[in-house]
C-alpha cells in the first residue's frame, strides 16, 4: 500500500519511530499535532500503518551543531518522548474527533471504554479529521485510496511562494509576499487604460510649474532691478510687461482647467472599473465569505474605499507629480543663482523630512483607527435599522440610542484624536520649515548691502519669491501624508477584496451532459461547514429524472445543507453530486444555475416591481408568461389586489409583502425559471394550509414531468413524492415510499404519527 | 401563571447525592438521579428521573465567560442534557477535581500576559505574545472581528485556525502592550 498523506515528519522523530520497531517507509499516513496528553502544547506524532497506529508524544529540542558545508548554523533536532504507544487496529474502536471550544482530541473505544488517543489544537483540525477518515477507512476496507486524500484545496491553503499558510482560506493572499511597492505599481496598471489622459496632465503640470516660475522673476527682478536701474527703458515698455504678465496668468488658468478636466475623467474611469471590479469580485465568491463577514462592513468597503481611490487620483496624485516637478525645477533655479543662499536655505529641510517621516507611522495608525471606528459605527447602523421591529416590540429604543451614542462617540473620538494631531502638529512643523526664510532674509540681506555675489534687491526679493514656491509644494507633500496613508488602507483592503479566490470555482474544462434530463445522486457524500463537525455524513441517494423525492427530518438534520450542496452554494468535502451523471464540479456555472432552481425558506425579493422580482429568473419573458407562473404560484390574486398590480414596487423601505406573499413571489420565480430540477425547501413553510393546498395544485403539474427535491417539515406537502428520505443527524435514516417507510415504523412513521394525533388533539381526523 | 420559570424546570444535580467517578477511559462518568431519556419522538412528557450510572458525562458551560464555575449543563452522548451543575463549589473535592479538570481541557485557553510585537500587513494581523504556557505566535485574518469583548476588559482574540486566547484584563496589561492593542478596541 502507498503513502497517502504525510506532514513534515522531523528525521530524528522518524529515527525513534524506527527505534520502536516500526518501519517508518510503511506508514500510510503520518501526522503532526502540536498538543500532549496532559492538554499542554507539545510536539505528537501519529503514523498509520496497515494494520495499526502509533502514536508518539514529547517535546522537539533544538540545539546549535556546528556550521554546515555551506556556513550556515546547523540546527541539531531532539526528540524528548514523554509517551509512546502502539494500538492495533483491530482492537480499536471507530475513532472520533471531539472538536472543544478550540482545541480538539481524538478519542476512540478501547476495550469498551473511551479514551484518548492524541490531542490537537486547531491549527491540526484537519489532520485530526484525516487521521479519523483513513482508519476508518482502513478499517471498512483494508486499504485507502490515494485520491481521496489528495485534498486540493489543502495544499492551497499555504503561499507558494513562502510556504506559509493563508491567514485567510478564501482570500488566497500571502501578506508576507505582498508589499507595499507592489500595491502602488499595481495601481499603476490601472493608470495604463488612461495613458493619453496622462500624458495630456502631464504636459499640463510641467507647463504650470514652468509658468509659476516666470511668475516672480517677472514681478520682482524685471519691477525692482530694472526700474531701480533703468526707469527710462522700462516705461518705455511697461505695456508689454503689463501684457506679459497677464499672458502668464491667463495662460496658468487654460492650464489649471486642462488639468481639471483630465484628472476628473480618469478618476472617474478608474473608480467605476475599480468599483466594477469589487462588485464582480464580491459576486463571485462563495456563500462561506459572506457568512464570515458583515454586509455592512462590506458596503462601507465598496463604497468608502472606492471614493477614496477617486480622491486619489482626482486630487493626489496630479498634485504630487505638480509638487514634485514644481520642486525639483525651483531648487535647480534657486541653486544656479545663488548656491550659498540656496544652501542656506535648505538647512531647515532635512529636519522637516525627518519629522516628515516620523508623522507617516503616527498618521498611519490614526487613519486606520478612525476608519475601523466608522467601520463599526455603519455596521451597528446597519444593524439596528434592519432589526427595528424587534428594537420597538421590546422597547429598547433607549438602550439602542445609547449603544448608538457610545459607538458614535468612539468614531468621533478617533477623528478628533486625528484633527487634534492635524491641529497640533502641522503649524509646528510649517514654523520650522518658516525659520528657512528668515535665514535667507538676513544672509540675503548682507549679501544685497554688500553686493556680494552680484546680488541685488530684485533677486533678493525673487529669491524669497521662490522660497515660497517651495513652501507651497512641501506644505501639500506633508498634506499628502493624509490622503496617502488613508488611500493606503483602502487598497489594501481593495486588493483584500479583488485577490480573494472563491471556494467554489468553475471547473476549467467543463463538461455539458449530452442529454440533460435532470436526473440527479447523491453518492456518499460528507459535508461540514467546520471542520470536524459534520452535517452531511456519508449520504447517498439518487433521484430519477422527473420525479419527485421528499426529505424530512428534525431540525438540524442537514435537509438545507443538501440543497445548498447541489446548487453548488457549498463544495462536497467528500463523495459526489451527480447531475445527468456528470459531477456538479465538472459543469458549467451557467447550465448548472440553468437546471437547478431552488425556492428555500429564505426568500429575498430585490427592491423594484414584482414583475421585474419574478422577471429576474428570465429577464426576456412576456407579460403573459409573468401572468401565467404568477397564476400557478397562488400570486396573482394577491397582486392584483395592490393598487399597482404587478408594477407595485416592493422591497426595504416600500411596500413590505407578508412571508406566505414573499414565498408565492419567489415561487413564481422559480416557476417562470422553467428549471429541469426544481428544489422546494421548506418553500411553502409560511403559507396557510388553503394556499399550501392551491400551491400543491399548481406545484403537481409543475412538478409532473420533472426533478422535484421537496424539503419539508409538514408531511402533507410530500404526499406526492414517489420516494421519501428520512435524515436523521446528517445520515439517510430510511428510505422508501411513502407505505414502506410506514411499515417499517421509524422515523417517517413517528413523524407521520406525532402529525396525526396534533390534528387529533383539535379534534380532526 | 405569574412567571414563565414555572413552564420549563431546571434539573440541578444534588451535590449530595451525586457521584462523579473517572472511567476507565479517563473521562468523567456519573451517577446520580438523572432522567432516563427514550426516544425524543416518542416522548411527550419529562422523561422519567431515576437513580442511574450512566458512564462518560459531557460538560458545558453556559455562561464561559461571566460565571465559569457556575450553570454546567451535563450532557449525554448526543448532547441531551441530564442535568445542571448549579456550581462547582457545592460539590466535594473530588468531584470538583474531576469536574474542572475536564473544563480546563475543554476551555483550553493560553492567557496572554503582554504583546511583544503586532503588526499589520494587507488586513491581516500578526501576533507575538507572551502567555501563561509560554510565547506564543499566531495570526488573524479579520483583526477588529477576532477581538471579542467580553464583559469587563476581557477579551477573546480567535486565531485564523479558531484557537482562542485570552486577555484577562486589557486595562492591566503593561503600557506597550495596551498601545499595541488599542487600535483594534
Amino acid at each position: 500500500m502507498k503513502t497517502v498523506f504525510v506532514d513534515k515528519i522531523p528525521s530524528t522523530v522518524i529515527g525513534y519511530f524506527a527505534s520502536e520497531g516500526l518501519d517508518p517507509e510503511q506508514a500510510l499516513v503520518s501526522l503532526r499535532f502540536d498538543m500532549c496528553e496532559s492538554g499542554a502544547f507539545g510536539d505528537c506524532f501519529v503514523m498509520l500503518f496497515p494494520d495499526g497506529f502509533a502514536v508518539a508524544e514529547g517535546y522537539l529540542t533544538f540545539s546549535s551543531a556546528g556550521k554546515r558545508p555551506d556556513g550556515l548554523p546547523r540546527r541539531a533536532e531532539d526528540f524528548h518522548v514523554t509517551g509512546f504507544e502502539k494500538f492495533r487496529l483491530a482492537d480499536v474502536g471507530e475513532p472520533k474527533a471531539e472538536q472543544l471550544i478550540s482545541t480538539g482530541r481524538v478519542s476512540a473505544e478501547i476495550g469498551g471504554a473511551d479514551r484518548v488517543l492524541f490531542n490537537y489544537s486547531s491549527a491540526c483540525k484537519h489532520g485530526a479529521a484525516v487521521f479519523c477518515r483513513a482508519v476508518s477507512e482502513l478499517k471498512k476496507n483494508g486499504e485507502l485510496k490515494e485520491s481521496d486524500f489528495a485534498d486540493e484545496n489543502y495544499e492551497k491553503h499555504v503561499c507558494p511562494k513562502c510556504g506559509r499558510r493563508y491567514p485567510d482560506e478564501e482570500l488566497k493572499v500571502c501578506p508576507n509576499c505582498m508589499d507595499k511597492a507592489k500595491l502602488v505599481k499595481r495601481l499603476a496598471k490601472q493608470f495604463v487604460k488612461y495613458k493619453k489622459y496622462i500624458i495630456i496632465m502631464f504636459v499640463a503640470f510641467t507647463l504650470t510649474a514652468a509658468l509659476g516660475m516666470v511668475t516672480p522673476y517677472i514681478a520682482n527682478e524685471i519691477l525692482y532691478d530694472d526700474v531701480l536701474t533703468n526707469p527710462a527703458s522700462v516705461a518705455a515698455d511697461v505695456g508689454r510687461i503689463v501684457l506679459l504678465m497677464v499672458a502668464v496668468r491667463v495662460g496658468a488658468l487654460a492650464v489649471n482647467l486642462v488639468t481639471g478636466a483630465a484628472s476628473a475623467t480618469v478618476a472617474a474611469k478608474v473608480t467605476y472599473d475599480v468599483k466594477k471590479t469589487i462588485f464582480n469580485t464580491i459576486s463571485d465568491l462563495s456563500l462561506g465569505f459572506f457568512t464570515n463577514r458583515q454586509t455592512g462592513g462590506l458596503m462601507t468597503q465598496v463604497n468608502s474605499d472606492s471614493l477614496t481611490l477617486y480622491w486619489f487620483f482626482c486630487d493626489g496624485f496630479p498634485y504630487l507629480v505638480l509638487n514634485v516637478i514644481q520642486l525639483a525645477v525651483v531648487v535647480a533655479v534657486m541653486f544656479t543663482q545663488n548656491l550659498v543662499l540656496a544652501l542656506y536655505t535648505f538647512i531647515t529641510i532635512p529636519l522637516f523630512f525627518l519629522a516628515f517621516k516620523y508623522l507617516f507611522r503616527i498618521f498611519d495608525k490614526l487613519y486606520a483607527k478612525r476608519y475601523s471606528r466608522r467601520r463599526s459605527f455603519n455596521s451597528l447602523i446597519s444593524d439596528v435599522l434592519n432589526g427595528m421591529r424587534v428594537v420597538k416590540s421590546f422597547s429598547r429604543e433607549d438602550e439602542e440610542m445609547r449603544r448608538f451614542g457610545a459607538k458614535s462617540k468612539e468614531a468621533a473620538d478617533a477623528g478628533f484624536d486625528l484633527e487634534n494631531h492635524i491641529a497640533r502638529v502641522y503649524p509646528l512643523l510649517y514654523y520650522v520649515l518658516r525659520i528657512g526664510s528668515y535665514v535667507v532674509w538676513a544672509f540675503g540681506g548682507l549679501q544685497v548691502m554688500n553686493a556680494a555675489g552680484g546680488m541685488t534687491y530684485g533677486r533678493l526679493m525673487a529669491f524669497i519669491a521662490y522660497f515660497a514656491l517651495i513652501y507651497g509644494p512641501i506644505e501639500q507633500l506633508a498634506d499628502v501624508t493624509n490622503w496617502w496613508s488613508d488611500s493606503l488602507n483602502a487598497f489594501q483592503r481593495l486588493f483584500e477584496i479583488t485577490d480573494a479566490q472563491p471556494e467554489v470555482r468553475e471547473a476549467e474544462e467543463p463538461i455539458i451532459p449530452e442529454e440533460p434530463r435532470g436526473a440527479v445522486e447523491f453518492r456518499n457524500v460528507s459535508f461540514s461547514y467546520v471542520e470536524n463537525r459534520k452535517v452531511i455524513d456519508g449520504v447517498s441517494f439518487s433521484v430519477p429524472a422527473g420525479t419527485m423525492l421528499g426529505i424530512v427530518g428534525k431540525t438540524g438534520a442537514g435537509k438545507s445543507t443538501l440543497a445548498n450542496l447541489l446548487t453548488r452554494l457549498y463544495d462536497v468535502k467528500e463523495g459526489e453530486v451527480l447531475i445527468d451523471g456528470v459531477n456538479i464540479k465538472k459543469l458549467p456555472f451557467a447550465y448548472l444555475r440553468e437546471s437547478v432552481a431552488i425556492v428555500s425558506q429564505e426568500t429575498y425579493l430585490f427592491r423594484g416591481s414584482i414583475l421585474e422580482n419574478i422577471r429576474y429568473a428570465r429577464p426576456e419573458a412576456t407579460r403573459e408568461e409573468v401572468i401565467e407562473a404568477a397564476k400557478t404560484a397562488s400570486a396573482h390574486d394577491f397582486i392584483i389586489k395592490m393598487p399597482d398590480g404587478y408594477d407595485t414596487r416592493i422591497g426595504m423601505g416600500l411596500k413590505e409583502l407578508s412571508g406566505g406573499e414573499k414565498q408565492r413571489v419567489s415561487i413564481a420565480r422559480a416557476i417562470l425559471r422553467d428549471p429541469r430540477i426544481l428544489i422546494l425547501d421548506e418553500a411553502t413553510a409560511a403559507m396557510d394550509t388553503q394556499t399550501e393546498r392551491g400551491i400543491q395544485r399548481a406545484l403537481e403539474k409543475l412538478t409532473r414531468d420533472r426533478t422535484t427535491v421537496v424539503i419539508a417539515h409538514r408531511l402533507s406537502t410530500l404526499r406526492n413524492a414517489d420516494r421519501l428520505i428520512a435524515l436523521e443527524d446528517g445520515k439517510v435514516a430510511e428510505s422508501g415510499t411513502a407505505e414502506e417507510l410506514l411499515k417499517q415504523k421509524g422515523v417517517y412513521y413517528k413523524l407521520y404519527k406525532l402529525q396525526a394525533e396534533a390534528l387529533k388533539t383539535v379534534g380532526i381526523e | 401563571m405569574d412567571n414563565y420559570l414555572d413552564l420549563a424546570k431546571i434539573t440541578y444535580l444534588d451535590p449530595a447525592d451525586s457521584r462523579f467517578y473517572v472511567t476507565p477511559g479517563g473521562f468523567p462518568g456519573l451517577e446520580a438521579v438523572l432522567p432516563e431519556f427514550g426516544d425524543d419522538l416518542e416522548q411527550d412528557s419529562e422523561p422519567p428521573m431515576k437513580k442511574q450510572d450512566v458512564g462518560r458525562v459531557w460538560f458545558h458551560r453556559c455562561f464561559p465567560f461571566e460565571t465559569p464555575d457556575e450553570y454546567i449543563s451535563v450532557l449525554d452522548r448526543d448532547g441531551r442534557e441530564y442535568a445542571m451543575i448549579r456550581d462547582v463549589n457545592e460539590f466535594p473535592e473530588e468531584a470538583q477535581k474531576i469536574i474542572r479538570g475536564e473544563l480546563e481541557r475543554k476551555y483550553f485557553c493560553p492567557v496572554i500576559k503582554s504583546v511583544s510585537s503586532l503588526k499589520e500587513k494587507l488586513g491581516y494581523s500578526y501576533w507575538k505574545v507572551e502567555t501563561d504556557r509560554g510565547p506564543m505566535e499566531f495570526s488573524c485574518s479579520d483583526t477588529y472581528r477576532s477581538i471579542a469583548r467580553v464583559g469587563g476588559g476581557m477579551l477573546i482574540i480567535t486565531d485564523v485556525d479558531g484557537n482562542r486566547y485570552r486577555i484577562d484584563d486589557y486595562a492591566l496589561l503593561d503600557r506597550r502592550s495596551y498601545k499595541r492593542i488599542e487600535l483594534y478596541l
